[in-house]
């Protein structure tokens, strides 16, 4: 009964929202037919240290004829490894008795925001995997009509949903967007079609709006060129840049003035150069403000234009070669840098689970010791997890400690070389039925409450 | 089978006898003890200049107390509650309010002192000495005797509460500040008393039931009911004589971490109570330079046999460690993977985490002074460090953040809070022809340009 009567008000809403724009109303309904069967159900699993599976489900959009399913990267995030999600599948929810197939999944690319999958499982027999049009020129000006899709939740039968709105401005920086008007909060990664219902791009988080990244009463568009290279190579993960600068400063007026600089300002000066990054190895110093990137002008006077820069810089292609134009003492400077790759995340790093100490390692990254400010050849494996009543625990290990001796023996080198060795002490510890050994760790900022812990096993 | 009924009778009502004779001491007790200390109980009313949104404001709405200990005015209280302030207005027992100030203070023990104004005191009173309460003793006391607290719980003045000592040896861990920023609480262990302890019984004293100081009252557990901990006052004797002596508390480091190293004797192959354990060196510290590391064993000090099983001994071996000479030369035995070692170290004087601090009305800002703790804290050789800005002044205009270390303007080095106040000064003298400032800071590992613009 409740959940007609909401239903009720939904259309009336939607109806008083399409009466604005009853012109329309008809191209609204035949862009709708085209755009619902490339609308599906994206379900999938995160699973948490303790093996608890948490749910997902989320929009997504049919953009292959193969079955492969664009959906938001958000509810992926960089930092959760990709092998923490499972059992991903489409929902097919326009079809007859929504049949609800199993994909594979093939990569995200979180500084787009977005994920792909592919439909593994056979489909019913009369299922055609249609993908949404494409528009091939989406000429987006200001004023342009279009529309928004999404999905009602399960409660409302995984209906389609649009909004009408309008195209309000177009922004280069920080990445090509679309600001859109929309009646209706419309699904995260849901596509936004012309009237004619090519799909033109797909709604996102404001990436200039701060906190939640919401900006209420319109919808920021991500136009569907940017996907381009992610659906051309859906198997292949991107690799993301790296300048290895930080600490980015616009150069307003007044700071132009104390560099010597010109009136208008204009520029970004560098706080942070990374010991042993590119842009170290170019001979980028701290206190040089950038002023051209191949040659063209890096005009920034204010944070968001340092946004804007900051994703300029994000664009850049593993192994491009970029001339800088520095202002350094007083004067100009041209610096050859050629860009490298973004130093391993967290959630990329490799991970060894012990279930006999209850303990999920994973490899030191470069940001860990770059936060702790520990040094970057310390050997040792960061603790990810410590489970509740383990040994380890029980002794005083915390998630977030790094691991740095065992019993007296110092860890060594990175990545698989630790794991081997740590792996190998272990064992022997095992076999010897050893009950007492102790680990020490390198805990907080350059390990000032580092601590011995002992483990009391009780090995069967 | 009569008899000895009305034997256990007997018993019974000789207990209950016992039991009210006992009861009606301990009420004597009381009453006695609150004769005694009472009427050296002091409300103590601080104004402190607080550094608040990039401005210097003065404050006198908080309420602290504690007790007049010497003929001559000294009052005891915390340095939580007067460290800080100009000057204080204390009420006394007679309810009448007397002006002082502050001697000197200790933010490691939480403890300061102040002086009354005798002259005050003898206007009001020509014929009465200043009544004054007796330190007692705390080495010996026992878990389970009754105590009380006194003091102003909320502001509400000459409040007694009654209650046991709970614990004699509280270790409340290494790394807690008082709300002013300084560390505290390495040195002492504290006496846990369920005598009900509120905001505004800091600084009061703790009472043995022979009307004797035997702590001051400073800090109270939120989350339970009636935990509250007192420095025992063996240890605020020994800081009254330094503060009176001479102001403050001197105190030596080698710079460790130690670590208790309860059950871990076997892994270090030493004897049970013998040694403790270091945790941690801090870098360019005197310990780091004479070679200690992780994982060493202290054995001895100077031939002092040193001992941590438990987290409660830590204390009296920092302890140790500050009360050698600042500057001088000790020997340290030394465990080493089996191997004993003698490693000499050179003890360097102890500093807060907090400067001096100053605003400066021309830029809108205000400042602290970096002690030698907080500059390797920071890991930066020297500067100013930012406390906070004024809304809509030069500083907050030219996005200065609470954190920031100031370390040139215009070009020149500002290696402490004077170099930089007379910076400040020049630019300010001189902003008609130079309208515009260039500040170097580093945020964290950053190194920021900040244009700060004196001029419209």
């Amino acid at each position: 009964m409740r959940l007609e009567h909401r239903a009720c008000v939904l259309v009336c809403a939607a109806a008083l929202a399409c009466g604005a724009w009853s012109a329309r109303g008809e191209d609204a309904g035949a862009a709708l037919e085209k755009v619902k069967p490339s609308l599906v159900q994206v379900t999938f699993y995160q699973l948490d240290e303790n093996g608890a599976r948490h749910k997902r489900t989320t929009v997504g959009t049919v953009v292959a004829a193969d079955g492969l399913v664009a959906f938001s990267a958000e509810y992926m995030p960089a930092q959760v490894p990709e092998d923490r999600f499972e059992e991903f599948k489409v929902e097919f929810v326009h079809e007859k008795d929504h049949p609800d197939l199993a994909a594979d999944f093939l990569s995200r690319d979180p500084d787009l925001g977005a994920a792909v999958i592919r439909v593994s499982e056979k489909p019913p027999e009369g299922l055609v995997f249609t993908p949404a049009a494409f528009a091939k020129d989406p000429g987006l000006k200001p004023g342009q009509p279009v529309l928004g899709f999404g999905l009602l939740g399960d409660g409302y039968g995984s209906t389609a949903n649009f909004g009408l709105g309008n195209v309000i401005k177009s922004v280069e920086k920080p990445q090509p967007l679309v600001l859109c008007t929309y009646p209706i909060n419309i699904a995260l990664f849901g596509p936004v079609t012309s009237m004619n219902g090519e799909v033109v791009g797909f709604v996102i988080r404001d990436p200039l709006a701060g906190g939640r990244g919401y900006t209420y009463g319109s919808a920021v568009v991500l136009p569907a060129a940017r996907l381009e290279n992610l659906l051309k190579n859906p198997g292949k993960p991107k690799e993301r840049s790296w300048v290895g600068i930080s600490d980015l400063q616009p150069v307003p007026k007044d700071l132009a003035q104390v560099l010597g600089l010109s009136e208008n300002g204009g520029g970004v000066l560098i706080g942070r150069v990374l010991a042993g990054m590119p842009a170290e190895m170019a001979g980028l110093k701290v206190e040089d403000v950038l002023l051209k990137l191949d040659d063209e002008k890096i005009d920034v006077k204010d944070e968001t234009g340092l946004k804007g820069f900051m994703e300029r810089l994000k664009r850049l292609q593993v192994g491009q070669k970029v001339v800088f134009i520095v202002w350094r003492g007083g004067a100009e400077q041209k610096i050859d840098l050629t860009v490298g790759e973004r130093p391993k995340e967290a959630g990329k790093a490799q991970r060894v689970e012990r279930k006999d100490l209850g303990l999920v390692l994973r490899e030191l990254v470069y940001y860990d010791t770059l936060g702790l400010d520990l040094p970057p050849d310390l050997s040792g494996l960061y603790v990810h997890y410590v489970k509740s009543g383990s040994w380890p625990e029980l002794g005083g290990l915390r998630a977030g400690d790094i691991i740095t001796k065992v019993d007296d023996v110092q860890l060594k080198g990175s990545g698989e070389e630790t794991f081997v060795q740590f792996n190998k002490l272990i064992d022997e510890l095992k076999e010897k039925k050893k009950k007492e050994f102790v680990f020490f760790v390198s805990r907080g900022v350059k390990g000032q409450n580092s601590a011995f812990i002992k483990v009391e096993a009780d090995w069967k | 089978m009569a008899k000895s009924r009305c034997a256990a009778v007997w018993v019974v009502l000789a207990l209950f006898a016992a039991g009210t004779a006992r009861a009606s001491n301990i009420d004597e007790n009381i009453r006695n003890a609150r004769k005694k200390v009472f009427p050296a109980l002091v409300n103590v009313q601080p104004i402190t200049e607080t550094f608040q949104g990039g401005q210097k404001v003065v404050t006198g709405s908080s309420v602290g107390s504690g007790v007049i200990f010497t003929k001559e005015g000294h009052v005891l209280t915390n340095f939580h509650v007067a460290g800080h302030a100009k000057k204080v207005i204390c009420t006394l027992g007679t309810k009448e309010r007397i002006h002082g100030k502050v001697v000197g203070g200790d933010p490691w023990t939480d403890l300061a002192v102040l002086q009354l104004d005798l002259e005050e005191w003898k206007k009001i009173h020509p014929d009465h000495p200043l009544p004054v309460a007796e330190l007692g003793a705390s080495a010996d006391l026992e878990v389970g005797e009754t105590v009380m607290a006194m003091g102003s719980p909320l502001g509400l003045a000459r409040t007694l509460t009654v209650g046991v000592i709970s614990n004699t040896e509280r270790y409340l861990g290494d790394d807690m500040k008082l709300p002013s920023g300084e560390l505290t609480g390495l040195f002492n262990t504290w006496l846990q008393t369920d005598a009900a302890i509120s905001p505004g019984n800091s600084g009061g004293p703790l009472v043995s039931l022979e009307g004797k100081v035997i702590g001051i009252n400073s800090r109270a557990v939120g989350l339970g009911s009636n935990l509250g901990f007192a420095v025992p006052v063996d240890l605020v004797k020994q800081v009254v004589k330094q503060i009176l002596d001479k102001g403050s508390v001197t105190r030596s480091t080698v710079g460790v971490r130690l670590q208790e190293l309860r059950e871990l004797e076997e892994h270090f192959g030493v004897d049970m109570r013998r040694g403790v354990l270091v945790a941690a060196v801090e870098p360019s510290s005197p310990a780091q330079k004479a070679g200690l590391k992780a994982g060493d064993l202290i054995l001895s000090l100077d031939g002092k046999d040193l001992s941590a099983r438990f987290s409660e001994e830590l204390p009296v071996i920092y302890e140790l460690f500050a009360q050698l000479p600042v500057d001088s030369k000790h020997v340290l035995a030394v465990l080493r993977q089996g191997k004993e070692a003698k490693i000499e170290v050179v003890t360097e004087l102890l500093t807060q985490i907090r400067g001096d601090e100053s605003e400066e009305q021309g830029w809108g800002l205000t400042v602290r002074d970096l002690t030698e703790a907080q500059k390797r804290q920071l890991d930066v050789a020297d500067g100013v460090y930012v406390t906070g800005t004024r809304p809509g002044g030069p500083a907050e205009k030219a996005k200065f953040q609470e954190g920031d270390v100031i370390r040139f303007v215009d070009g020149a080095p500002t290696p402490d809070l004077e170099a930089f106040k007379k910076a400040v000064e020049e630019t300010l003298k001189n902003k008609e022809t130079k309208k515009v400032v260039g500040v170097k800071v580093m945020r964290d590992k950053g190194l920021y340009l900040r244009a700060v613009r004196l001029v419209e």
